[in-house]
């Protein structure tokens, strides 16, 4: 999977050509699951006591992998919060919210992903193609577009089986394609328990409190929340004229 | 830090303002009524939790910057999680919020207030306060004078630099 590897999902929607039909929450829940996979974040759940119920927080944190890794730009709407706090986890109802803000739109997010492919030489953009959000896959674009499918067609062919004989092989595959595993076609969901498995396996020794890693179920929870993280927020629990007073300070003393 | 003041931090560090059922979190209402990211007023709220731990470890009053003093506003809001849940459950103290009764006295009151926080940051947390959330004691406690806006109705358009005070 040589060719595979080297990019990111969201540069094989433009690299592919698949862009068309996404919008901009499939490019951010395809970029936060490959940096999950590649354990640059893991996601914590902790249960916690509120008001005599018990409640399950889902946190997002830096993961094993997270020192020393360099992101992409259109990485680094969620990794930055991050860099500029190591010690900080971010409920993940949060983290959505952050990844949203900081793309900032469908074709802000798709120019810093474009750019990239630019600066590789794999996509080019004449003015006019600037304009309108438009671009072309260079010679070299091509070629790789090319063996990109070629591999993508293979591991539809092959991998169902080799995951059925649970052959290390499949394994060391998946691991390798990270969040690409969703470019694969019918057998995603497999796939994605197959990689829960081999990096629970890898990273049992780095595990301090709390159990984190990645399932299935946290991507079904995260779909959601990418789908509605923007929906109605215009509840209160203070109405109109129910807060009487303000202090208006300049300074407040703590004792 | 002391272990007993270590334990006391992750306490802290961990207690939960954000309700992750509600559909405006504590977070969510933060940002929106400061205009705010929603990531600048998570960095705002672990701030707000490191001057609680200051306020426990200090021997003398302290003062937050302004933005760590929105989120202390906001959290004493929220009366049940402020009064039981962290301060008798977590910080087993009751710790008051006291705003200035202005003048020239207090102003310097405060300003010398500010720079020991700052100063028992560093000694505590073993790292300079980010500058974003902890600006220099001149801009914290420049002239400012804040009104609550309807942007549903009202456009704000932000004033030339020479007519700034």
């Amino acid at each position: 999977m040589t060719h595979l590897s080297k990019f990111t999902p969201a540069e094989l929607f433009f690299l592919l050509r698949k862009e068309r039909r996404r919008y901009l929450k499939e490019l951010l829940k395809v970029t936060f699951l490959d940096l999950l996979l590649k354990q640059i974040l893991v996601i914590t759940e902790v249960e916690k006591e509120t008001n005599k119920t018990t409640q399950v927080y889902r946190y997002v944190e830096d993961g094993p992998r997270f020192f020393g890794y360099r992101p992409l730009d259109h990485e680094a709407i969620f990794v930055d919060t991050f860099r500029k706090n190591n010690d900080i986890r971010v409920i993940f109802q949060g983290m959505v919210k952050i990844g949203f803000q900081n793309a900032k739109s469908f074709s802000h997010y798709k120019t810093t992903i474009i750019n990239r492919l630019i600066a590789n030489g794999h996509v080019t953009q004449n003015m006019f193609q600037q304009v309108f959000g438009l671009y072309s896959l260079t010679s070299q674009g091509l070629h790789i577009e090319s063996k990109i499918r070629t591999e993508i067609q293979q591991l539809e062919k092959e991998l169902p089986d080799l995951i059925k004989s649970t052959d290390d092989k499949a394994m060391e595959i998946l691991k390798t394609i990270n969040g690409n595993v969703f470019l694969i076609e019918n057998i995603r969901m497999d796939l994605i328990e197959h990689i829960n498995k081999a990096f629970l396996a890898t990273t049992k020794e780095d595990k301090q409190d709390g159990d984190y890693g990645f399932a299935c179920s946290h991507y079904y929870g995260f779909s959601d929340s990418f789908d509605n993280s923007w929906g109605s927020s215009d509840s209160s629990g203070c109405g109109g004229g129910g807060c009487a007073g303000d202090s208006g300070c300049g300074g407040c003393g703590g004792d | 830090m002391s272990p007993e003041q270590e334990i006391l931090w992750l306490q802290i560090k961990h207690f939960e303002l954000d309700d992750p059922n509600a559909s405006l979190s504590f977070s969510d209402r933060l940002a929106r009524e400061n205009g705010w990211t929603v990531e600048y007023s998570l960095r705002a709220i672990e701030e707000y939790k490191k001057f609680m731990m200051l306020i426990c470890t200090s021997t003398h009053p302290l003062t937050p910057s302004d933005q760590v003093d929105q989120v202390w506003h906001l959290h004493l809001l929220y009366t049940e999680s402020y009064w039981i849940d962290f301060c008798q459950n977590i910080l087993n103290r009751q710790i008051h919020h006291g705003p200035t009764k202005g003048g020239q006295k207090e102003n310097a009151k405060f300003t010398d207030w500010y720079q020991k926080t700052k100063n028992l940051y560093q000694d505590i947390f073993k790292t300079t306060p980010p500058p974003d959330i902890w600006p220099s004691s001149e801009i914290r406690f420049k002239k400012t004078n804040f009104q609550r806006i309807d942007i549903e109705n009202t456009w704000i358009i932000t004033k030339p630099d020479f007519l700034k005070k």
